[in-house]
This record gives C-alpha cells, sequence and structure tokens, in this order.
C-alpha cells in the first residue's frame, strides 16, 4: 500500500489528467467523482512498480479509460446531464472557441475520443496510444484518421495532421 | 489546430474539492486495520449477545421443580429457576381444554396453582370432597422447602378443600409418565401400595384421587390426620 505522500504525489501529477479522461467519457459529476477516487484508490492499493514516470502515467490514462468503460456499461450508473452541465464547472475559463472546440471532441464517437485526447493534447504518437490502449497500431492509425476528419468536418480548417 | 484542442483542454483542471475529497475518502478506507477491529469488535458483541441470549434462554427454559396437582384429573407444572411455569402437561385429554384457556405460562408458580384449582379443570363430583394433593419435586431441597412451605401456608387453612403436600422425587418423575400418571398419583401409588399389596398400577391409575386417600385409610391408621401432615423423603 502507498503512503499518503506518494498518493499526494501522485494527484500533483495525474490528477487534472484524470480529471480530463472523465470529462471525455462521463456526462455526471457523481459518475466522475467515483471514477476519481477508483482510480487513485486502486494507485494506492496497487503494488505495482513503474519503471519511470512516463510508465506510471501510462497506467493512470489506462485505468483512468478502463474505470470510465466499465462504469458506461453498468446498466444501473447514475443519470446522466447534457454537455453543458458537464463543462459547467469550467465555464468560467472556456470562452466561446474552447468551448466549441470541447463540445466537438466531447460529442465525437466514443471510440475516436480517447484517441483524439490522448493524441492533440497529451502529446502522445499512435504508437505510444496502441500499447497504452492494447489496441494495434493499424486500429490505432484508422481511429486517429477518421477521428481528425470528424474535427475537420466540424471545426473546418487544417492542422489536424498533426 | 492542434493547439485549439490542448486549448479547450487546458482550463480542464480537477477541482480542489474533488481532490481534497478523494483524498479523505482514501484515507478512511486505507485503516483498515481499525475498520477490521471495530468490525471484530461488534462481531464479538453480536457473539456475546447471542451466547447470552441462548444460554439465557436455555437457562430460562429448563425446568428445575415439578409441582403435581392431582385432584381429578392431574397436572404437572413444569417450574424454573426463576420460579415460573415453562410448560405444563395435563394426563387426561378432556381436561386440555379448559387448562389450555388458563394462562400459565410465564406465571409464578403460586399464581399459576391459584390458577389451576379454581378452573374448571376440577372434575369432581357433586358428592365428593374437594381432595387435593399437591407434590412437589426438585433438584435443589431449599427449593423445594421453600416451595412447599409456600403451598402448605396458602392452602393448608382452606377449610373448603382437603388439601395435603407432599414431597415427591425428582427420579420418579420418568417412570410415572411411562405409567400414563402423573409424578403425584405416582407417589400416592407407591405410597399406597406399601401397605396395600393388591393394589396395581392400573387400578391407581383409574381410581379417583379421594379413593386412593380412603384406601390408604383403610390400610393404615397413620393416615387418618394427613390434612395437616406432610410426608417427606418419599
Amino acid at each position: 500500500m502507498r503512503s499518503d505522500q506518494q498518493l499526494s504525489l501522485a494527484m500533483e501529477r495525474y490528477a487534472d489528467m484524470v480529471r480530463r479522461i472523465c470529462l471525455v467519457h462521463l456526462k455526471s459529476e457523481a459518475d466522475t467523482e467515483d471514477i476519481f477516487q477508483e482510480v487513485f484508490l486502486k494507485y494506492v492499493l496497487s503494488s505495482q512498480t513503474f519503471a519511470s514516470q512516463e510508465h506510471e502515467k501510462a497506467w493512470f490514462i489506462r485505468v483512468s479509460i478502463n474505470a470510465c468503460r466499465d462504469l458506461i456499461k453498468n446498466f444501473f450508473r447514475k443519470n446522466v446531464t447534457g454537455l453543458d452541465e458537464v463543462i459547467e464547472p469550467f465555464k468560467d475559463d472556456l470562452d466561446d472557441q474552447r468551448r466549441e472546440v470541447l463540445e466537438v471532441v466531447l460529442g465525437l464517437p466514443k471510440k475516436y475520443k480517447d484517441i483524439i485526447y490522448l493524441h492533440y493534447y497529451e502529446g502522445y504518437a499512435a504508437t505510444e496510444i496502441a500499447e497504452i490502449l492494447g489496441k494495434k497500431i493499424n486500429t490505432v492509425y484508422t481511429l486517429l484518421s477518421r477521428g481528425r476528419d470528424l474535427l475537420r468536418e466540424e471545426l473546418g480548417g487544417e492542422g489536424y495532421e498533426e | 489546430m492542434k493547439n485549439k484542442i490542448q486549448d479547450a483542454f487546458e482550463p480542464i483542471r480537477a477541482e480542489d474539492s474533488l481532490k481534497r475529497k478523494t483524498i479523505a475518502e482514501i484515507s478512511a478506507k486505507k485503516r483498515p486495520v481499525k475498520g477490521v477491529f471495530r468490525r471484530s469488535v461488534v462481531l464479538a458483541m453480536l457473539l456475546l449477545l447471542a451466547v447470552v441470549s441462548f444460554g439465557g434462554y436455555r437457562v430460562y427454559y429448563t425446568p428445575v421443580d415439578v409441582i403435581s396437582i392431582d385432584i381429578n384429573p392431574s397436572v404437572e407444572l413444569n417450574i424454573n429457576r426463576f420460579e415460573r411455569v415453562i410448560s405444563w402437561k395435563s394426563f387426561v385429554p378432556e381436561s386440555e381444554d379448559a387448562l389450555s384457556g388458563l394462562s400459565l405460562k410465564h406465571r409464578n408458580y403460586e399464581d399459576a396453582v391459584s390458577q389451576v384449582l379454581q378452573s374448571s379443570f376440577i372434575l369432581l363430583e357433586s358428592t365428593e370432597v374437594p381432595y387435593v394433593r399437591l407434590t412437589v419435586a426438585s433438584g435443589s431441597s431449599q427449593r423445594r422447602q421453600r416451595i412447599l412451605t409456600s403451598l402448605e401456608e396458602t392452602y393448608l387453612p382452606i377449610s373448603s378443600m382437603l388439601v395435603e403436600c407432599r414431597e415427591g422425587a425428582m427420579e420418579n418423575l420418568g417412570e410415572a409418565h411411562r405409567h400414563g400418571m402423573s409424578l403425584g398419583r405416582y407417589s400416592t401409588y407407591l405410597e399406597l401400595s406399601g401397605t396395600d399389596q393388591e393394589v396395581t398400577i392400573e387400578e391407581a391409575r383409574e381410581m379417583r384421587m379421594l379413593e386412593i386417600r380412603e384406601r390408604m385409610q383403610k390400610m393404615g391408621p397413620r393416615r387418618q390426620d394427613d390434612r395437616q401432615q406432610r410426608k417427606r423423603g418419599q
């Protein structure tokens, strides 16, 4: 079991990322709270050792995404709310442009959202995403390409090739 | 455009309240020893309660004394160590209804005996002198003495009934039941058979209590003043 100091450090490093992954997947504040707690509790209780901080970060991404997916699959999960409520806590920091982009990303089909987020926000390459998510590299390339097309359709403009 | 997505996600941060709550929840869950201890204490208390309850139940429902009331017919009251009636046994099916209508269970034995003697349970012939034989058996001589004294003080002074109080032996209880008799009637039979060699147990079972008494009086002059006497150590 990890110490309080290790928990605080992990919270400092990964809390924002876990929160963003929750935002990508979940549409309820209560669900977000549950998953957030679940991820960090798993970390505290886990005996896994990490070779590097990158390794640890990848673990947090994988655990967070899996926890969100499991919750979504749960028939008895709490009522979901609309997108407006989901981004309500951050409204003061979101201008119209940011809000529009978020709405488009969060409105993408589920299979694209993680990959788009990991690639465009966290800066992972397709090969790294494939490793983290346990998908075939070609699948990731395909999903990334299709997701990029959807973004282009919705937001217009160029520059999604990165 | 990559920058647009980065820029859009940048303000999304874990709220301080969420972090605080998570740390508090995890800290609480990280104290399993206390939790286990607390659960163990609760379990131990429940177990103790169960044992005490079960033990208390057993103690309460274990008969330690028997009072056999023999008129016509007979009934036995099983008494616990708290001097409460925990069960009764009738030896004549016809009298079961009359006894069932009484509130004997959990009553103090004095109340219970009083209820029986005032009830329609008693099947006397109109010309018959009410003859009651109260037989007390107990594992404790002190308790037996106390109950006998109490019954004597209550019932011997009553002039409308012929009352005898006797000491019974616990070891005769099983034998009495095997012969379909109450302890009191069986003890009376043993007493009579000591002087009357011809009496059979079948006869004793069928005879009215007053008849047995009269026969005993015929066989031995020492029975003349039984109303005020008490024979012990049968």
